[in-house]
């Protein structure tokens, strides 16, 4: 495969298919790490979709007429841009059909945390790597989020479903290098890398589907859930409750969206975060969430980062390109918004409108790209978790108050040795990060009896105050008792999950007034 | 393409000139018509520029040949060109008058052409210094797509289409200035001063540097040629860039855009942001030079436009998705209809029908009525106001996802343009121009406004003028203008204090003045009622979409959302009118409405835009069954929404209290008789209380109950009371 070329796939496709499909050999194919791969190598490449271009057209044929002897061969011009090689007195005539190929612009998975960018490299120096994870992160200033790397996929529609092809997939495809300028209007576009694809796959899960993995996580999920609510107790400070609602933040997934109600989204809020330890406390927090969840972004809320961060994507109609902005965040890309080191100032314009889209994301799991003329929504995936000092300013669907236990004053001490821990523990690390991936993705049942129950309970909460009960808290219910019922590595909604679920709920409740 | 084999074009030339010659369709009068044959004649008298040839007529005719133009078409473009010169001449029964330089050219250069076959009979003079045919000309053709064909996405805009007659939609981002372009250039030589002309078929062309005459070239004496602007043949020439609408995305795809190439007569048809449908060739562009080499196996397309509607000139129809089928309409059909249709708005918010249906009656709107220079609007104006969290932000995105023409903003207007108009400076033109707001983009449609409490004081003023007149006046930059604003306001309130009080006014409640509140149709005050049947179906429902990650089967299956804009489009079409017969029992239940608000202190008000408001509501039901007439029925629901809406502001706040019985108003009014003084004659409770409209018993109840709570006593005789 080291030496595949264009004109070798082209030739022998379904030699060349059947071998790239045999087990591994897809692994194989090396990653396109720099740009010191030549050109048309056989390449393999992993990022989120971040702009879908217009579609190009070339022709089918090509013909190298030499002028001197008047031989000519004939060239297939797929998974090629450029009549390369050209000797002199070689000239090229067109033949053939008009074929098109779609560009597909790639960037690096944003939000993808370091341990999870080589998953056979966990064993190097962790701890080095939640320092760094930190320190590249947290993205005060607006001007360096602008990737650095981009990448042009052609996908050609007679191999690959263009129609599923859609904004913030994340995408592995194998294909030949080549280097290209793009056409934009009235701009002259650098020469960037582009990656013929010859096959294309959609990663809806960045840890690979094993079956035997899947089922030794499912059959230990009670210990691996009493390891990470440990864990999280240690990292709330000592507070169980807290650390129980932070568990079902990291694990929860979207189930269902009809129209604006979205099912199984859980945007959390954790306020009262004890003054003096504020800002060092939630970076603390947040490099615990980066080291166990695949993506993260940190967003610390100021008035001058809101209003200065391009937050929304953009449509430019000069470059007739998507201007990427910081939510363009793939599925399941745990966001920490902390407002604790908000100073009194005003919003700009700019800065209300990235306020909006982010109460638009946390209420709807929506945002609106900007169209200059007029908005496009997409559907988000992005569980969000707010950390506030008092009442938030971004809205949640579950608010939490946070009650530190006295005995873990030195806030810094308590996350060392917990990171220590953790970094001692590889194995069981690694079964953490794997059960906060796929747990709640597994099937769930509940019986007759159950539903009566949830919507007796229901009634009851809301004969004795229908003003502080609303469906809303009925959805959390619901969600939570599933996310319950999952963790403990359970199928059904049982009576005790019922319980737990109440008695977590009006602890909650009890705590917020 | 390669399908069609090989067509024999000679014999389809000869099809072409029957077809323009003998063509004929029936025209109003039922009349034979030859449509070609008129407009080549009116061509040959320079009276008519472009030939639009429709492609249902040539299908009618031949329709291989149709088949054939639309899949080749440059090519019988240009065939057709070629026909329609060879018959100009024959049709010309006078000279026409020369309208410009170019004509008084061309009638040179035909003379010169006659002249010169007779003095060398033989054709053997260089190419290029024959004229070319596209000089000589003075009309343009274009053809217009079969009217069964339907508009492509423009994502749907494949290789496959190259070469083709297509169709588009798509919505106009940027447009270049008109500019003049060769078609022809004319060059004369400084030495044998010979003419010289280039047809130039690319966007650029290289100048020819020499003189290609028989004598030049054999000489090589170093001749020079010079561009002719007078004699060279330039057209108008534009470029427009469009894209998919955003209805055509797919979700989570990014609108494709497309370069259209407009020339002649079809340049000057849209601006940026008119929606627009396109008719045209696909093409490849061809390059020449430097860029040919630069891009390699690489093709450019664009869309060669011959037809231009702007959409949003023409009536919505064309907008739509089409007429409902047979199946469509069943599927809607039955007595339910209307609770059905309501039901289908926002089917994820459970309960609030009356609120929907009203919201389902302000999608379909009134009629617009102008009598004697009057205007009576006919959009229906609509405020929810209601506690935090009980759906009005969702209701009003349905909505605004909804109708076809809809904008969503915030009373607090984040953009820089807010809710009227801007006048802002185009960066490419440096001109001032006006940029509409929310409310002017809008306009034919609804216009949902969150928070409209928080209404900036400069649009709150301008929202006066839209909700009555209908329109926004400008006074800025110099600039002073009205603009339509044919907008229905869905607004959406937040109480004041936090929460809604019913003993105070709505003024009072949602802090805006009456003059305001009292443009809208209708306002409601949306709460979370408990109701031991609705709670139970929601928490059933609630806890199947958990359990089953999909919605429940059973329930009324929601109407499809493109199924209920195509049924409100063919509902707007109609324009009921009320009978004379209604009349009277419009204005009695106008009056006993006035009399009902005189007598219950309403904290709302009833005026003579109430009236309006039944009238428009009422239409609205008509029409929603379309209907041509306003029925009874139609009037007696319009009212029971009004009065629903007025019992949604007079409730009770069940938190600080339980509802008032009529025991409990009857203590206010003896409380009221009191005003200070602790000792009230029973007699003068009685016949105070009467006036009041109570009966005898109840206020002998009332004065028996507030006994027994130690409110007051009675004496022994019961002839006074004493407040405690």
């Amino acid at each position: 495969m080291d030496t595949w070329t264009a004109d070798i796939w082209n030739n022998n496709e379904e030699e060349c298919k059947r071998i790239l499909n045999e087990p591994g050999n897809w692994e194989k194919v090396p990653l396109l790490f720099d740009d010191k791969i030549a050109l048309g190598t056989f390449v393999r490449f992993k990022g989120m979709i971040q702009d879908i271009l217009n579609a190009e057209y070339y022709r089918s044929d090509f013909k190298i007429i030499n002028s001197e002897n008047d031989e000519f061969t004939w060239r297939q011009e797929k998974y090629h841009s450029r009549t390369k090689n050209l000797k002199p007195g070689e000239e090229v005539v067109f033949g053939g059909r008009f074929l098109s190929r779609l560009i597909v612009a790639c960037i690096p998975i944003p939000g993808l945390n370091e341990w999870a960018k080589d998953v056979t490299n966990t064993n190097q120096n962790a701890e080095a790597q939640l320092e760094e994870n930190i320190n590249k992160r947290i993205r005060l200033n607006p001007a360096s989020q602008k990737c650095s790397k981009e990448i042009f996929i052609f996908v050609y529609p007679e191999d690959i479903n263009t129609n599923e092809l859609k904004l913030n997939q994340i995408v592995e495809v194998v294909g030949f290098l080549d280097r290209r300028t793009i056409q934009e209007d009235n701009l002259i576009a650098k020469e960037t890398q582009g990656i013929h694809a010859v096959q294309l796959k959609q990663l809806k899960n960045l840890i690979p589907y094993n079956e035997e993995m899947y089922k030794s996580i499912w059959n230990d999920a009670p210990n691996i859930h009493a390891e990470l609510k440990c864990v999280l107790t240690q990292a709330s400070l000592g507070d169980s409750l807290v650390a129980e609602y932070l568990l079902y933040y990291l694990v929860s997934t979207i189930y269902n969206r009809q129209n604006n109600l979205v099912h199984g989204k859980f945007s959390l809020n954790i306020r009262g975060i004890p003054h003096g330890i504020g800002q060092s406390y939630t970076k603390h927090l947040y490099s615990l969430i980066s080291f166990l969840v695949v993506k993260s972004e940190y967003l610390p809320i100021q008035i001058h980062t809101m209003n200065n961060m391009d937050m929304i994507p953009r449509k430019s109609y000069t470059s007739n390109r998507m201007e990427t902005g910081f939510l363009q965040l793939s599925d399941r890309t745990h966001l920490v918004v902390d407002e604790t080191d908000l100073q009194p100032g005003n919003f700009n314009s700019k800065g209300i409108l990235n306020l909006e889209a982010l109460k638009n994301i946390i209420s709807n799991q929506q945002m609106k790209y900007d169209f200059a003329n007029f908005g496009i929504q997409c559907e988000t995936q992005i569980p969000t978790l707010t950390l506030s000092i008092g009442k938030p300013l971004l809205p949640c669907d579950i608010d939490i108050v946070l009650k530190p236990d006295p005995s873990f004053s030195d806030v810094d001490q308590t996350m060392k040795s917990l990171h220590d821990y953790l970094t001692s523990q590889l194995p069981l690390l690694d079964k953490l990060r794997k059960y906060i991936a796929i747990i709640s993705t597994f099937p769930f049942t509940c019986n007759r009896d159950i539903v009566r129950m949830i919507g007796d309970y229901y009634l009851e909460m809301v004969l004795i105050d229908q003003n502080i009960v609303s469906d809303g808290d009925l959805h959390n219910f619901s969600m939570i008792s599933k996310l319950i019922t999952l963790c403990s590595g359970k199928n059904e909604f049982d009576i005790a999950v019922f319980e737990r679920a109440k008695s977590l709920e009006n602890q909650r409740k009890l705590r917020n007034q | 393409m390669a399908k069609a084999g090989f067509r024999n074009y000679e014999a389809d030339k000869a099809k072409l000139t029957e077809f323009l010659q003998n063509y004929k369709t029936l025209d109003t009068n039922n009349q034979n018509h030859a449509k070609y044959a008129v407009q080549l004649a009116k061509l040959a008298h320079r009276e008519q520029v472009s030939l639009h040839i429709e492609l249902d007529d040539l299908d009618h005719f031949d329709n291989s040949l149709a088949d054939a133009v639309s899949a080749n078409c440059r090519r019988y473009s240009s065939m057709i060109a070629d026909v329609v010169q060879d018959l100009l001449p024959s049709y010309k029964d006078h000279e026409p008058e020369n309208k410009d330089a170019l004509d008084v050219y061309i009638q040179h250069r035909i003379l010169a052409q006659q002249r010169q076959r007779m003095i060398q009979a033989d054709e053997n003079v260089a190419p290029t210094n024959r004229y070319p045919p596209e000089l000589m000309r003075r009309f343009e053709i274009y053809f217009k797509d079969l009217s069964t064909k339907k508009e492509l996405p423009i994502r749907d805009v494949k290789a496959n289409s190259i070469g083709r007659l297509i169709s588009v939609r798509g919505i106009v981002m940027r447009s270049t200035e008109v500019k003049p372009m060769v078609v022809v250039a004319t060059y004369s030589c400084d030495l044998c001063g010979g003419e010289t002309y280039q047809p130039v078929n690319s966007l650029t062309f290289k100048p020819l540097e020499f003189c290609p005459s028989a004598e030049c070239s054999a000489n090589k004496p170093g001749s020079r040629l010079y561009l002719q602007t007078r004699g060279s043949k330039f057209i108008k020439f534009q470029e427009l860039k469009i894209q998919e609408l955003s209805d055509q995305v797919p979700i989570g795809n990014i609108p494709r855009s497309l370069t259209v190439l407009c020339r002649g007569e079809a340049t000057r048809q849209a601006v940026p942001g008119d929606h627009i449908s396109v008719t045209g060739i696909f093409l490849p562009l061809v390059r020449s030079g430097f860029r040919q080499i630069q891009q390699g196996l690489l093709s450019d397309t664009f869309l060669e436009a011959h037809n231009i509607e702007c959409l949003n000139k023409l009536n919505e129809e064309k907008l739509g998705e089409g007429e409902l089928s047979e199946e469509e309409v069943l599927e809607l059909a039955g007595d339910d209809f209307y609770t059905k249709l309501a039901a289908s708005l926002a089917p994820e918010i459970y309960g609030h029908e009356d609120v929907k249906k009203a919201l389902l009656l302000l999608l379909v709107g009134g009629v617009d009525r102008a009598p004697d220079g009057m205007k009576i609007r006919g959009s229906i104006n609509i405020c929810l106001m209601g506690d935090p969290g009980v759906a009005k932000s969702q209701l009003l995105s349905y909505i605004e996802r909804l109708a076809r023409r809809s904008q969503y903003t915030t009373g607090r207007g984040s953009s820089g343009v807010g809710l009227t108009a801007a006048v802002m400076k185009d960066p490419l033109t440096n001109e001032m121009v006006l940029e509409g707001g929310a409310l002017v983009l809008a306009d034919q449609g609804v216009c949902c406004i969150d928070e409209f409490d928080k209404m900036a004081e400069s649009d709150r003023t301008a929202i006066h003028e839209v909700m009555e007149q209908q329109t926004i006046s400008i006074a800025k930059a110099g600039i002073m203008t009205r603009l339509n604003a044919r907008v229905s306001i869905l607004a959406a309130a937040n109480p004041a204090y936090g929460r809604y009080d019913p003993k105070r006014s709505i003024e009072a409640n949602i802090q805006l003045p009456a003059a305001l509140l009292s443009r809208f149709d209708l306002l409601w005050l949306i709460q979370d009622k408990p109701n031991r049947e609705n709670d139970l179906k929601l928490a059933q429902h609630i806890t199947y979409v958990h359990k089953h990650s999909c919605q429940p089967p059973s329930e009324v299956q929601a109407l499809d959302m493109s199924l209920m804009r195509r049924y409100i489009d063919l509902c707007k079409k109609k324009t009921p009118t009320v009978p004379v017969e209604l009349t009277e029992f419009l204005v009695n239940s106008y009056v006993d409405l006035r009399k009902d608000s005189r007598n219950n202190g309403d904290t709302t008000f009833t005026s003579a835009r109430n009236l309006l408001a039944i009238l428009r509501i009422s239409t609205a039901l008509a029409k929603l069954r379309l209907s041509d007439l306003v029925e009874r029925e139609d009037v007696v629901e319009a009212m029971r929404l009004l009065e629903m809406s007025k019992m949604s502001l007079m409730q009770t706040d069940e938190k600080t209290g339980r509802p008032q019985s009529v025991v409990d108003r009857i203590f206010n009014v003896i409380r009221e008789l009191a005003g200070g003084r602790t000792v009230v004659k029973m007699s003068d409770i009685r016949e105070y209380c009467t006036s009041k409209g109570f009966n005898t018993s109840l206020v002998d109840d009332c004065i028996e109950e507030y006994e027994m709570l130690n409110v007051w006593q009675v004496n022994q005789a019961k002839t006074t009371i004493t407040f405690i």
